[in-house]
């Protein structure tokens, strides 16, 4: 289970870049610029699933609809209607994944103990 | 890193159907550092550390959760990758499986020796009742109909269970390769070329957008899927019921009739028939005793008929019911483990 970090490991966490974290800082500049897509596709994805297993049947279907009409303006005023904060799902999201990077390579590395 | 090195340009979702487009400003700050400082922004901080954390924590559990799959909770988050019965993600995308084969290997599987034997012991007994003849034909078919709505529903749902077993392990393994690359990658990025060390992170990175690629999937492809197992249950619910009910009342109908024809006959061969005078059968009924046992059979086997498949089903549900109460219970306790954790890290963030 997740351990709470201790200070200076948690302003880390928070301040450094998540291919710093795991070592990937020496990678070459557009190899990083591909990964961060990938990252903030998979983020942008997790939002979605997100607001779906939020939302119901009824309310997705409605959502959907928003969504064809591609006008992200009436997207945002929806999801504002039912409580559902999108910069805010994105900041938890976007952590969420960031820890859960985090910690899959703190682990790889507490079982590497030689490195 | 310097925002300016992503391209905000890009199309950052490949999802053509469900394109929620980021927040340009958004997306540059998504990606890189200073978090603490987007939190307070947001008018999260503490607040929103917490939630994050805890959020991280259900996610680990649901990790955990997934090696125990049977009869343990399954977070929702899974649930939802785990629900789908007639799709199957593959490289090129979703694949809908054929439903009338899977349905039959399952059903198959639920018709076991066991729920066979009992099926024709029904049959004769309700035969027997019936007195072999038409009505007793009837009765028994409607017994057998209303048993076997129930089977092929509890077939339906069985089908649901294993697809969820299946996809809830595929899941897990997603997670296990995903470890192992973290370690090799911890292991030899000091000793790896630019290239293979580039090729790693690449595959690690594709690993966790796949992984939420097939939760939106599926995510998209549950409420199908759920109302095609409700509508696979309601109908065979429904034709159990009418059927069975059909049957039911066409046994009672015959014993009936019978009973009437009887009667027109000579009403003292009904009276005798069903009844003991004097302590012991009257002369004049004996003869009639098989008929009227037939009368008696035909109608209780209507009853029969007509409740066997409610009975059946009640039990059933009560099952459910027993199911759906434990997993109730188990997320209860799951919600109260995160706000007492919720709580203590709250109070290190004061």
């Amino acid at each position: 289970m997740f351990d709470l970090m201790n200070d200076p490991e948690l302003k880390a966490f928070f301040d450094e870049d998540i291919l710093k974290l795991i070592g990937g800082d020496d990678l070459a500049p557009e190899k990083k610029q591909e990964l961060y897509l990938e990252i903030g596709k998979t983020v942008q994805n997790r939002v979605i699933a997100r607001i779906y297993a939020t939302l119901s049947e009824e309310e997705g279907a409605e959502f959907d609809k928003l969504i064809d009409q591609d006008e992200f303006d009436k997207v945002q005023e929806y999801l504002r209607r039912k409580n559902l904060d999108l910069p805010a799902l994105m900041a938890a999201e976007a952590l969420a994944y960031k820890l859960e990077v985090y910690e899959l390579f703190k682990t790889a590395q507490a079982q590497n103990p030689s490195n | 890193m310097d925002k300016s090195e992503i391209n905000l340009n890009e199309p950052i979702n490949v999802y053509a159907e469900k394109n929620v487009r980021l927040n340009e400003q958004f997306k540059g700050e998504l990606l890189t550092s200073n978090w603490q400082e987007r939190l307070k922004n947001l008018g999260g901080d503490a607040e929103g550390l917490i939630h994050f954390v805890s959020l991280m924590d259900a996610r680990q559990s649901q990790e955990v959760q997934l090696e125990h799959k049977h009869g343990r909770q399954i977070p929702k988050l899974h649930q939802i990758m785990a629900g789908d019965l007639n799709y199957e993600l593959t490289p090129e995308g979703l694949v809908k499986h054929n439903t009338f084969n899977e349905f039959i290997n399952h059903t198959a599987r639920v018709f076991d020796k066991k729920t066979v034997t009992g099926l024709v012991s029904y049959g004769v007994v309700s035969l027997a009742c019936g007195g072999f003849g038409l009505p007793g034909v009837l009765a028994a078919a409607g017994v057998l109909i209303g048993r076997t709505s129930v089977e092929i529903a509890a077939a339906v749902k069985g089908a649901e269970k294993l697809s969820q077993n299946d996809i809830a392990h595929q899941m897990s393994s997603e997670w296990a390769e995903l470890s192992e690359k973290a370690k090799a990658w911890m292991s030899q990025k000091e000793n790896m070329e630019p290239e293979e060390k580039e090729a790693l992170a690449k595959e690690i990175f594709d690993g966790f957008y796949h992984k939420s690629e097939d939760m939106l999937r599926l995510e998209g492809q549950l409420a199908d899927h759920s109302k095609e197992v409700n509508k696979a249950q309601e109908t065979a619910g429904k034709w159990g019921l009418g059927l069975g009910l059909g049957a039911g009342w066409g046994a009672g109908l015959f014993g009936g009739l019978d009973m009437m024809t009887a009667a027109k006959f000579d009403q003292d061969i009904v009276h005798h028939a069903v009844r003991y005078v004097d302590g012991a059968w009257s002369a004049f009924g004996k003869p009639y005793l098989g008929h009227g046992a037939k009368i008696m059979g035909n109608a209780f086997m209507g009853m029969v008929s007509l409740l066997g498949g409610f009975k059946l089903g009640a039990m059933l549900s009560r099952k459910d019911k027993e199911t759906e109460t434990i997993l109730t219970e188990n997320n209860q306790a799951n919600l109260l483990a995160q706000e007492k954790k919720m709580e203590l890290d709250a109070s290190k963030f004061e």
